[in-house]
């Protein structure tokens, strides 16, 4: 049998889940109401007081705060590559990391493998699974052409594994900005193995390595250089390369 | 009320409904109020960028898209998560098409349409469940209308192709095994 145009059409159309917007039941809207809660939601987005403090986060376990503290030196080092970055970005001739940014990564590794409270972040950004959750603020190491802002964003790391690897994810949300791609990004940080070995790093979505818009090659980057898509940061130079991700 | 906050009444109360309906058509019931908002939001943020007229509502959409895209993305993640914690019980809402009773063939068109491009699956959902012209798929999907027209013939056809072939299977199979009850 042949389905043709029409009917296949007609097939979709009965899928509808709202088949009759007429008669599709939403609540009431006060329009009114709504914008009062957009004014109070966008005070509080830019409101400081929104930041963590030590006051008011949870009890943590020792570990959990040694993982947020490496992550935070991690975040340094990215708003020291990120504040070397304007312009034209240098081109790195050597991809090999630094002694220091290895150790951060692999003790933020470890230490977020090794404990930490698996915690759940509801909603706010975006993050309503479970998550190593290591809320801090990230204007440190934004550059101010970003739309991200300390209060407006959470980073939650998040351990794995696949494909042999053991990865290391820190996720970015930006709850200002709808428009996909834009939401929420990730970097990934693959380990080989025997969990010491930082094999290499590179944007994913949807668990595949992808170009972000505007650059062409591969992710991770040649000479371990790396992009952030749609332009939200400049271009910057970290991380550890593995040509053998870049298929060379 | 200011010009740019009462524009956004406008269009709010316009386009509520169906912006809702777009975000229940393609997400699980409970997310579907937190990406009207979120649709809503850019576009009171973005107000000046919103076109006038008959083409706000597409705009809408296509920032709906965005919304929608990245809970999908985020289904995406959690579902590999929760293989890895299911220990502490991670469970997620099911995806309206998985609820929503309707006949096989429904559901089967349904399920040929996963198989398609995310591009071809969003403007055969446009144009059939949003009932978009082409003047408004082009607005929605930043192409031209001639690319729309194209692109959707070509959906359209992709979409029946996957619908035989898996028809085809499935009658292929049920004659297997009603063969093997003998």
């Amino acid at each position: 049998m042949v389905t043709t145009e029409s009917q296949i059409v007609a097939l979709m159309d009965e899928a509808n889940p709202v088949p009759d917007l007429d008669k599709y039941q939403v609540n009431e809207v006060d329009v009114a109401a709504y914008l009062a809660t957009l004014e109070r939601r966008s005070q509080k987005m830019t409101s400081t007081d929104t930041r963590p403090t030590t006051e008011k986060q949870p009890k943590r376990s020792m570990t959990l705060r040694l993982a947020t503290l490496l992550l935070v030196v991690v975040a340094g080092v990215i708003a020291i590559l990120l504040s070397q970055s304007d312009g034209d970005a240098p081109v790195a001739t050597d991809p090999t990391p630094s002694t220091s940014d290895e150790s951060a990564l692999l003790a933020a590794y470890a230490a977020a493998q090794n404990g930490g409270d698996v915690d759940t972040v509801m909603g706010l950004f975006g993050f309503n699974y479970p998550v190593k959750r290591h809320p801090f603020a990230v204007n440190d190491y934004m550059d101010s052409s970003t739309e991200l802002r300390a209060t407006e964003a959470l980073i939650a790391g998040i351990r794995g594994s696949g494909a042999g690897l053991e990865f290391f994810d820190i996720e970015i949300g930006d709850p200002n900005s709808v428009t996909a791609p834009d939401v929420t990004f990730s970097w990934r940080f693959y380990y080989a193995a025997d969990g010491t070995t930082p094999s290499g790093w590179f944007w994913e979505r949807d668990g595949a390595p992808e170009v972000p818009q505007g650059e062409a090659g591969c992710i991770g980057g040649r000479d371990g250089k790396a992009w952030v898509q749609a332009g939200r940061f400049h271009e910057f130079n970290w991380g550890f390369y593995d040509p053998a991700m870049c298929g060379e | 009320m200011s010009p740019a906050d009462k524009r956004f009444a406008e269009i709010y109360s316009a386009h509520f409904k169906a912006v809702h309906a777009y975000c229940r058509r393609r997400t699980s019931a409970d997310r579907v109020d937190d990406a009207t908002a979120e649709v809503f939001l850019a576009a009171w943020r973005r107000i000046d960028e919103v076109p006038p007229g008959a083409e706000a509502l597409p705009w809408l959409y296509s920032v709906a898209y965005g919304v929608v895209s990245n809970a999908w993305r985020g289904a995406s993640r959690r579902k590999k998560l929760d293989r890895k914690l299911r220990s502490i019980g991670a469970e997620f809402a099911p995806l309206p098409d998985d609820v929503v009773v309707m006949r096989q063939e429904a559901r089967q068109v349904l399920t040929a349409l996963e198989r398609l491009s995310r591009s071809d699956r969003e403007l055969l959902r446009l144009s059939i469940w949003e009932e978009l012209d082409s003047s408004s798929l082009s607005v929605a999907l930043g192409i031209s209308k001639d690319a729309v027209n194209q692109r959707l013939s070509r959906a359209r056809r992709r979409l029946a192709r996957e619908y035989d072939r898996l028809t085809t299977k499935q009658t292929t199979s049920s004659v297997a095994q009603e063969g093997g009850a003998w």
